[in-house]
């Protein structure tokens, strides 16, 4: 127990109060004696004040004023407070003044805001090219919005630790779209130099937490007989694409290299052959394939979803035509082979998707045409990890932890999200 | 090192203005900057923290003793955090600087989120007021950095 040898510091502080009337019993020791409320708030004295009237002030609202006034001028401390913000709040401060500015833009805050790829915070949802303006569906159960035109007529292919990269839908002159790697936090883009050829797919890689620097892998398609493959590389330090060391590569069956997966420094696509076929990116050659979890019925509209959250990677393997309980594995670090991270059985759930009838439907006939698996998000601590899934009317929260559904939002009949691409706020310059 | 609150003994914290305040050792090694003394054996004397005031270093070894407390729960500590941070800006500045000084990361992280929170949807003519910072941008290079973080400012 906490307890004070010198009695006199009650005598003083009860003076204080004496002077200063009810503010002034929040110092009493006491938690129970706190005023809650915000300083901000009062009238009476405009607050912190100028420092020209500093001498005038009562000793304690000097006190008040004098502790900020050290802390701003500490930039260790300021960082410890900066970091808290959101990006909309800092990129607003940068105006504060030029002080500000350089320490709201130096690379020390990006590491400060984002050590570990931060929590996925809405999710973009891409519409067949009907629309090319995404909503944006955040995750915290507030209403979708449509996300304001970035650029004219683009569609997102991947998400990577913040950054986006897009596509035009129309072609240039070359008859190619161009690429784009979008900070949709700050709404600053680059368009990517035009490239040798044709793309069959663009991939960002990025990891904040090794550098601030990011590539994009093109996969170029250079030969039908044999079927052959090349891989460029754009850096965000030279600005420039140039062909990776690795030479040409052949593989094993069909790919669709648009859908690529960066993940421990390596970008990760599956293979018609069940397999997993990896580029690193430092080392710039294709590495040898990773044979996907055994189950039954394979084929390839068994993958549920293939993507990477705070450092992992997750495919989720649905055997069958039935929904209702599925795996979700995870790749060791290793590569060593991929472990069952988590289980889900939604024959657990009671009231399952309103809009399958209810408390009247039978889950155990649930079918994989029904559920889509949006994004799979892991927390900062484990209890926080979910699932966003789809059925045909809406969006719903699936937490592992306690095996709960959230709904999200209706979506309206028709209105087809083909792709979901997670919006995680950072900072970085593209 | 472990410390268990029954074999615990008491050290003496002296504050900047010369207060004294006895706390038992397993709530006080919770400040980083305290533990190391007492592994190093410097603790025997009231020990010195010139950049403390008393009322502040109360309000620390209150929230450390409540910290060392091994029933209390995780949800009951995020409760009982919430109305720890229910206090006045001055009060507020005081810890982060305490805590800083007494090296308590959970303390520090805890205070400067709550600093966040209130300053996170004001005005940067607020911000220069509450940290007395002088604006030193020209007009033009105000109107330049709105224009190019204009969604931040909607």
């Amino acid at each position: 127990m906490a307890t004070w040898c010198n009695k006199p510091v009650i005598v003083k502080q009860s003076k204080i109060v004496e002077q200063k009337g009810t503010n002034e019993r929040k110092r009493q020791l006491s938690s129970a004696n706190y005023v809650k409320g915000n300083l901000f708030k009062r009238s009476l004295t405009p607050w912190p004040p100028k420092q020209a009237e500093q001498m005038r002030l009562p000793n304690r609202q000097r006190f008040s004023a004098t502790a900020a006034y050290v802390i701003a001028g500490n930039d260790d401390l300021l960082m410890e407070i900066l970091r808290w913000l959101p990006a909309r709040s800092l990129l607003r401060f940068k105006s504060v003044s030029k002080h500000w500015l350089e320490l709201i833009s130096s690379p020390d805050i990006y590491r400060l805001l984002n050590p570990n790829p931060t929590t996925v915070s809405a999710l973009f949802l891409s519409k067949p090219s009907s629309s090319p303006i995404p909503d944006l569906l955040p995750l915290d159960g507030n209403p979708p919005t449509a996300f304001p035109n970035l650029l004219p007529s683009i569609s997102i292919l991947q998400s990577c630790n913040g950054l986006l990269c897009c596509e035009s839908l129309e072609r240039n002159e070359k008859n190619n779209p161009d690429y784009y790697i979008c900070n949709p936090t700050t709404r600053q883009f680059t368009i990517l130099p035009e490239l040798p050829g044709a793309a069959i797919g663009v991939i960002l890689a990025f990891d904040p937490c090794e550098s601030l620097d990011y590539q994009a892998i093109c996969v170029r398609w250079i030969s039908s007989l044999p079927v052959l493959y090349r891989i460029e590389i754009y850096s965000s330090r030279t600005r420039s694409w140039r062909p990776a060391t690795d030479d040409s590569f052949t593989t094993p069956g069909y790919i669709n290299f648009r859908k690529g997966v960066f993940w421990n420094g390596a970008v990760h696509w599956i293979t018609e052959s069940r397999t997993v076929l990896s580029f690193d990116v430092n080392q710039e050659r294709v590495l040898g394939e990773m044979v996907m979890p055994k189950i039954k019925d394979w084929n390839l509209r068994s993958i549920r979803y293939f993507g990477a959250s705070r450092d992992h990677l997750h495919v989720v393997l649905i055997s069958g035509a039935c929904a209702p309980q599925f795996l979700v594995y995870e790749m060791k670090r290793d590569y060593s082979g991929w472990f069952v991270k988590y289980k889900v059985d939604l024959r657990a759930l009671k009231t399952l998707f309103s809009d399958m009838g209810g408390s009247n439907f039978d889950i155990s006939k649930l079918r994989y045409r029904h559920l889509t698996i949006l994004c799979l998000a892991r927390g900062e601590n484990d209890d926080e990890s979910f699932l966003v899934m789809r059925t045909p009317h809406e969006a719903v929260r699936y937490s592992f932890k306690d095996n709960t559904l959230k709904k999200l939002c209706d979506f309206i009949a028709g209105h087809d999200i083909d792709m979901a691409s997670q919006y995680i706020e950072t900072l970085v310059r593209v | 090192m472990s410390l268990s609150p029954s074999t615990s003994k008491m050290l003496s914290l002296k504050s900047s203005d010369g207060k004294v305040l006895e706390v038992e050792e397993h709530v006080a090694v919770l400040c980083e900057t305290i533990k190391s003394l007492v592994e190093d054996g410097c603790a025997d004397s009231p020990i010195p923290l010139a950049n403390v005031d008393g009322a502040t270093l109360g309000n620390v070894m209150e929230w450390c003793k409540k910290h060392a407390d091994q029933k209390a729960s995780a949800d009951d500590l995020e409760d009982w955090d919430a109305e720890f941070v229910e206090r006045d800006q001055g009060e507020l500045y005081h810890l982060i600087m305490a805590a800083n000084y007494l090296n308590i990361k959970g303390l520090l992280d805890l205070i400067c989120q709550k600093v966040a929170d209130m300053i996170k949807g004001k005005h940067p003519e607020k911000i220069r007021e509450i940290f007395n910072i002088e604006n030193d941008f020209t007009p033009e290079q105000q109107e330049q950095i709105r224009k190019d973080n204009s969604w931040a400012f909607e």
